[in-house]
């Protein structure tokens, strides 16, 4: 059994021989298509706990076989999870069918090949951090921490390894594999008035210490265990990089179709032009934020780093997605979206104590319940905060106060930037800095824990 | 590109699923992208798809649930699903996307000493499928309680040859994709062209979605449960943009057109030059209205039925959520205002007496439909709200035991309300069910409940959601009008409704009676991206004094 099959991956050479397999049926049936196949594997394994005690331990396998067939004007994507040799030929046959009959307009793209090279994604320590025994333990000794600490912990770890693979009719081939993992825990005192919460993850689980997560959450909850309630209003607020990220999702993700130029230039999103109330035109080359911000998606990031290989066949390198404020680039197939960003604000930091003593009155927040979308074309956002929020007071934090409605737009948010820290690991998808806002608006009161 | 002169008779799309109905396996999954005749349907039958009544799921449960049992676990479940789906996208320009997908998962729980333990694969083999019990006995053991705390199961009776199919007419893998594509770019010709003085109709747009799954159940109880669904979610949109102001497009939906457990039948069904036509004009005719910012305040606010579904599920559905009600998501989604439950139930009065919501997993063609949930519970209709106070909560046979209490209380027995869902590699979860808001008793349309709004507004549609306790909310309207003195004056623009989810369920005023119900289709678990869809019985309802924010801001 291949150190790969142990750890229940499929190994590199098996994976590119099932997707050239692919390709050479589909190629047989139609020797003058485009054919593109691509073959994604996942490993999942996971533990959860909530109020102190261990909830279940789990963990899932996935595939995907992907055929994207052109021919003659029309386009056909079909997918299975089957990689046996019957299960391919299924594939094939449904692909080679659909496509027959389809006159989809959507290209498939052929890339000629090309070289590549993945930066550190994939990690032993990960792979390792999947095993049973050492989720539980590790859930276990969490729990107890915060038992002793007569609070009530839920949380979770997960881990994943993930290989894409990919091979076209020109002859591209390339493979990529990756591990991610990440622990959450949410800490409440007995009363349930206070409650904390701290994460960390990265594709290297040796770098997560989850008794450090555990100690923060634990920390926040006593601390956030008599709020106050203040009015609500315009504020000075530290954002951790954590509730900024939240915010920041909205740009990169989902509202802006992960920052797609079509959409953009259809009209529907934040990145769309209006002039005289008729659409002009996408917002690329406009100043969209503070002269100091950038927004970067680069393979070889060492806080977000990700594999160049993009499963549509594009080898993806350095993006500068806004430079200086400045809106240089919007997604598209030939430049798509990595779905690892990076938001960097230039010049001199500041840490969180600098940053608290130089606020004569704000609030500190930490996170925000998912924020939704009230206003595509200008994002405007509103959320809760949570797990977390204080007053600062002539430079020192005074009290824990309650939550808070916000409504902002990140490009709101990025106009009004008086500090504002180094970028770190913020979720999965963003590295963000810690950021001081001025005049960040909050509209009500909740009472909401 | 030129446009298809082809249209699709009913006749012949009858003809040719009853040609493969009538085999027998009652629509067997068949490699449907090549165009079949009559003959090469019949030999396609015995393709490697699987479906129910093929031996190989009874052969799969069996290594699951004995492997399980050899390595210790003292009850185990398999869930095997084999599912397909087809998403086809067009406009009246042309067609725009093929999507095909099949997969074929296997997941195993296993209880080992009071705890759970849980192995998803992909690639339905016996040897996966024993790997998979090992695998999730080894889970069950490495999450031992510290305490040796135990999971408890809410008993339910054992199901030996369990069987249920979505009843549809036409099963949409037997109708070829070109059919598909030329039916509908065909039918969207019929939006395109109209205008009117401000406003023109800039296109039309299709997405086919269509999935069905064939599944199995099976527990070391000796429940073996084959169950076949279907779910279409076609979505069709006019879209029409004012010629002075771009940001002010609308679009309509046709009315006729249905969603959840139909079969192909769902887009034959309808009359689409009629449907689409009236579309066009109502886009039209409302793009045409003034259009007014508004001004923040208190209001009497009618939600369409729509509007109302996707309320109740956020503010009622989710937060009566057992799993979250009792803090088992607190570090992800959060938790509910309706917590601790024993706390909750009978004591917390969450709306107006008026207020009556119950639950279920049986309406037809609600898309939660089910003839068991995927824990071998054969689901029951139960009430959440009764008079504006919380009775129940949304129950799984891990969850149900919190009620015991409760449940003694009211006489009533332990029992899960059969809400665990999704099937295959993944572990069950709790999801909200079909939901059903009582109407009011008298028959009120939508009309009725705005000529009873001197100052206020409604909403058609729009998207927003609640805080991470479900406590407290914020929705944008998507397409709002004012009301004036009984009247729709014009289009709402920037608004949105923001309230504390009590406060907001006792101002409900009155309801729309039972001839204004419709059945809606969401999506709801956004926040964990996983698209399920529950089926709301809905009305349109009046609310008082609601707060009224503007969404206009610009820095």
């Amino acid at each position: 059994m291949t150190e790969d099959a142990a750890l229940g991956l499929i190994s590199r050479p098996e994976a590119e021989e099932i997707a050239k397999d692919v390709v050479a049926r589909a190629q047989q049936a139609l020797p003058t298509a485009k054919v593109l196949a691509s073959l994604g594997t996942s490993s999942a394994a996971n533990a959860r706990f909530a109020r102190n005690e261990i909830l279940d331990v789990s963990g899932s396998e996935g595939v995907q076989v992907g055929l994207a067939l052109e021919l003659d004007g029309g386009s056909a994507f079909t997918y299975s999870d089957r990689t046996d040799p019957e299960g391919r030929a299924a594939l094939v046959a449904e692909a080679v069918g659909s496509v027959r009959q389809s006159r989809a307009a959507r290209p498939v793209l052929i890339r000629p090949p090309r070289n590549f090279t993945d930066p550190p994604l994939f990690f032993e320590a990960s792979v390792r951090a999947r095993e049973p025994a050492y989720q539980g333990d590790l859930i276990r000794s969490l729990a107890e921490m915060i038992e002793r600490a007569q609070l009530t912990g839920t949380g979770a770890m997960r881990v994943s390894a993930r290989t894409t693979t990919v091979f076209n009719s020109a002859g591209f081939l390339g493979h990529s594999r990756k591990t991610y993992g990440e622990v959450t825990v949410n800490v409440r005192t007995p009363g349930g008035k206070g409650s904390g919460w701290s994460w960390s993850g990265g594709e290297d689980f040796s770098k997560i210490t989850a008794q450090t997560v555990g100690e923060r959450a634990v920390s926040l909850a006593q601390r956030s265990a008599d709020p106050v309630a203040v009015e609500p209003g315009r504020y000075t607020v530290i954002l951790e990089p954590e509730a900024l990220a939240q915010l920041m999702d909205a740009v990169v993700g989902g509202p802006t179709e992960s920052m797609s130029y079509g959409a953009a230039a259809a009209g529907s999103t934040v990145f769309s032009v209006y002039k005289e109330k008729k659409r002009a035109g996408t917002k690329v080359g406009l100043q969209l934020a503070d002269r100091r911000v950038q927004l970067i998606s680069d393979p070889m990031d060492r806080d977000i780093p990700h594999s160049p290989l993009h499963i549509n066949g594009t080898i993806m390198s350095r993006v500068q997605w806004i430079e200086n404020g400045v809106l240089r680039q919007l997604s598209t197939s030939d430049v798509p979206n990595p779905g690892a960003i990076k938001l960097e604000i230039t010049g001199e930091t500041q840490t969180l104590e600098e940053m608290i003593a130089s606020t004569r009155r704000g609030i500190w927040v930490h996170r925000f319940s998912p924020p939704l979308l009230m206003s595509p074309l200008t994002l405007l956002l509103t959320g809760v905060t949570r797990d977390g929020t204080f007053l600062i007071e002539n430079g020192k934090v005074t009290k824990a106060v309650k939550n808070l409605r916000f409504s902002e737009s990140p490009f709101f948010v990025l106009n009004k930037i008086d500090s504002f820290g180094s970028a770190v690991r913020a979720s999965e998808a963003l590295a963000c800095p810690r950021l001081k806002v001025r005049d960040f608006e909050f509209t009500a009161l909740s009472d909401a824990i | 590109m030129k446009m298809s002169q082809y249209r699709v008779s009913r006749r012949e799309v009858v003809k040719l699923a009853s040609s493969i109905a009538g085999l027998g396996a009652a629509g067997a999954l068949i490699p449907f992208g090549r165009e079949l005749s009559a003959e090469e349907a019949l030999e396609s039958l015995s393709s490697g798809f699987m479906a129910i009544g093929d031996p190989r799921f009874s052969q799969l449960s069996s290594a699951a649930l004995e492997g399980a049992r050899a390595a210790g676990a003292q009850f185990a479940d398999v869930r095997i699903n084999v599912q397909r789906l087809l998403a086809l996208d067009q406009s009246n320009r042309g067609a725009q996307r093929t999507f095909l997908r099949d997969t074929a998962e296997l997941g195993v729980r296993a209880l080992v000493d009071g705890v759970w333990g849980f192995a998803g694969t992909a690639g339905v083999t016996a040897d996966n499928a024993r790997d998979a019990a090992r695998l999730a006995v080894a889970r069950g053991r490495a999450a031992r309680s510290r305490r040796g705390k135990r999971s408890e199961i809410a008993p339910v009776p054992v199901v030996r040859e369990g069987r249920w199919i979505t009843p549809i007419e036409i099963d949409p893998f037997t109708v070829p994709i070109r059919h598909q594509h030329d039916f509908m770019v065909n039918a969207l010709q019929a939006a395109v062209g109209g205008k009117s003085a401000q406003a023109i109709v800039e296109g039309a747009s299709a997405n086919l979605f269509w999935m069905k799954s064939d599944r199995v159940y099976a527990s070391t109880d000796g429940s073996f449960i084959s169950q076949r669904t279907h779910s279409a979610l076609p979505a069709v949109t006019v879209r029409v943009s004012r010629s002075d102001d771009e940001t002010l497009g609308v679009s309509a939906y046709p009315k006729t057109l249905r969603r959840g457990g139909y079969g192909y039948e769902v887009l034959t069904q309808v009359k689409w030059e009629e449907a689409l036509r009236s579309a066009a004009e109502e886009a039209l005719r409302i793009a045409s209205l003034p259009a007014r910012s508004v001004d923040v305040g208190r209001y009497d606010v009618v939600l369409s039925p729509t509007m109302m579904a996707q309320v109740v599920v956020d503010t009622i559905g989710r937060a009566l959520e057992l799993d979250r009600a009792r803090g088992d998501k607190a570090d992800t989604v959060g938790t509910s205002y309706a917590m601790p439950p024993l706390d909750v139930l009978g004591k917390y009065q969450l709306g107006a007496p008026l207020l009556t919501v119950t639950a279920d997993r049986s309406r037809p063609k609600a898309n939660a439909t089910v003839g068991w949930d995927e824990e071998g519970v054969k689901p029951e209709e139960f009430v959440l709200v009764k008079d504006g106070m919380i009775i129940d909560f949304i129950t799984t046979r891990s969850t149900a035991s919190e009620l015991t209490k409760w449940y003694d209380s009211m006489k009533a027995p332990l029992r899960s309300h059969g809400c665990a869902s999704r099937s295959g590699g993944d572990p069950p979860i709790l999801q909200v069910p079909n939901l059903s808001i009582q109407p009011g008793k008298n028959a009120a349309s939508t009309e009725d409940l705005i000529k009873d709004v001197k100052r206020g507004f409604y909403i058609e549609y729009g998207d927003g959601g609640t805080d991470q306790q479900c406590l407290n909310a914020q929705y944008a309207g998507g397409l709002a009008y004012e009301i004036r003195d009984g009247k729709r004056i014009g289009r709402a623009l920037n608004l949105a409704i923001q309230f504390s989810t009590p406060q907001f369920w006792k101002s409900l005023f009155a309801l729309g009676g039972p001839g204004s119900a419709s059945l809606e289709h969401l999506a709801i678990d956004r926040a964990t991206d996983i698209v399920s869809q529950a089926g709301v019985q809905s009305v349109p309802a009046r609310f008082r004094q609601v707060n009224v924010i503007n969404t206009g801001k610009q820095a």
